[in-house]
């Protein structure tokens, strides 16, 4: 059985931990491309060849479309989280939003808590469609990627601006007024120009 | 030639979890290398898994939970073992039964064959 020196085992390393990111694996491909240049090398092949061969088999297109496969495979677990919590806290939100607001109009205790659990929530799903946004694999036209940032980052500032109102604390209004105008310069004409766009179509 | 291992390539990717699952439950622990040994001398060379979707596949399985590695070092390398879980045990004979359904399906529809028993 062939022993493979330390010198080729480093080559193997470099070619893998330049383009794999994982560690766990990096460390399965290394084990795999050792594996193979062992048997090559058995067969009686020289050693730079059994590595560019092993390289070859490995991942005839390079190492990237291991990366990219398994990227795509990691994804849909953080999307499964991300959509989890859009959804849990968009509904807090609104619920607590509407109830809070019913009991400011009725004047009864506890409406201000109810609001700031209300906003606390909207922010946290406004963060995650964020992240949402900025991790997409999927390409947006310009104009609709834009129109989603403008969207949520109104949102949140119109949600922290309330959040400040309601604490009495300062720079509410210049949160809120800015975040007013980007929904309302911003992200709704786009919206409905775009809603416009696709009924005439 | 060419057409032959592109079909092949097709066919595979929707059985390469059952063929994961199932090398698994026959030999205990596995590195990927030794699974795609496996399958190349189990099926005298006609089947080669493309390592490109195998460590994928492998990991989805791990993040399903239905597998779960060990790590061991071999000189300067870790080796990274993967055994089946309860849960992917109880996974592995449903999706052989389904496999298998399958197949007898498709040889009944292709060949106008009555279905053969699985158990």
């Amino acid at each position: 059985m062939a022993e493979l020196s330390d010198a080729t085992y480093d080559v193997i390393v470099q070619r893998v931990t330049v383009t794999i990111t994982d560690v766990q694996l990096q460390s399965e491909l290394i084990d795999h491309c050792c594996c193979t240049v062992e048997e090559l090398m058995n067969l009686g092949m020289p050693c730079e060849e059994a590595i560019d061969l092993a390289f070859l088999r490995l991942a005839p297109e390079g190492l990237h479309e291991i990366e990219d496969a398994f990227n795509n495979i990691q994804t849909p677990l953080i999307l499964t989280i991300m959509k989890k919590t859009v959804y849990f806290s968009g509904f807090v939100a609104t619920f607590c939003i509407l109830i809070g607001v019913m009991f400011k109009i009725m004047h009864w205790p506890g409406a201000s808590a109810i609001l700031v659990t209300g906003n606390l929530s909207l922010t946290v799903c406004l963060l995650a469609i964020l992240f949402g946004l900025l991790t997409s694999k999927t390409t947006f036209p310009r104009l609709t990627y834009s129109r989603n940032l403008f969207g949520i980052v109104g949102g949140m500032l119109v949600a922290s601006g309330i959040f400040f109102k309601i604490m009495h604390w300062q720079g509410g209004s210049i949160l809120l007024v800015l975040g007013m105008f980007l929904i309302t310069f911003i992200f709704l004409p786009i919206f409905f120009w775009q809603l416009y766009r696709s009924e005439v179509k | 030639m060419y057409y032959y291992r592109m079909l092949a390539n097709e066919l595979i990717k929707g059985t390469l979890t059952t063929i994961i699952l199932t090398l698994l439950k026959e030999e205990g622990r596995m590195y990927g290398y030794d699974i795609t040994k496996a399958v190349k001398d189990r099926t005298d060379g006609k089947i080669l898994l493309k390592e490109g979707s195998l460590y994928p596949a492998l990991h989805k399985l791990r993040a399903e939970g239905l597998v779960k590695t060990e790590e061991e070092l071999i000189g300067k390398r870790v080796r990274i073992y993967y055994r089946l879980t309860a849960k992917g045990l109880k996974q592995t004979t449903t999706q052989v039964d389904e496999l298998l359904s399958f197949l007898d399906t498709v040889q009944q529809l292709i060949l106008n064959k009555k279905p053969l028993a699985h158990g």
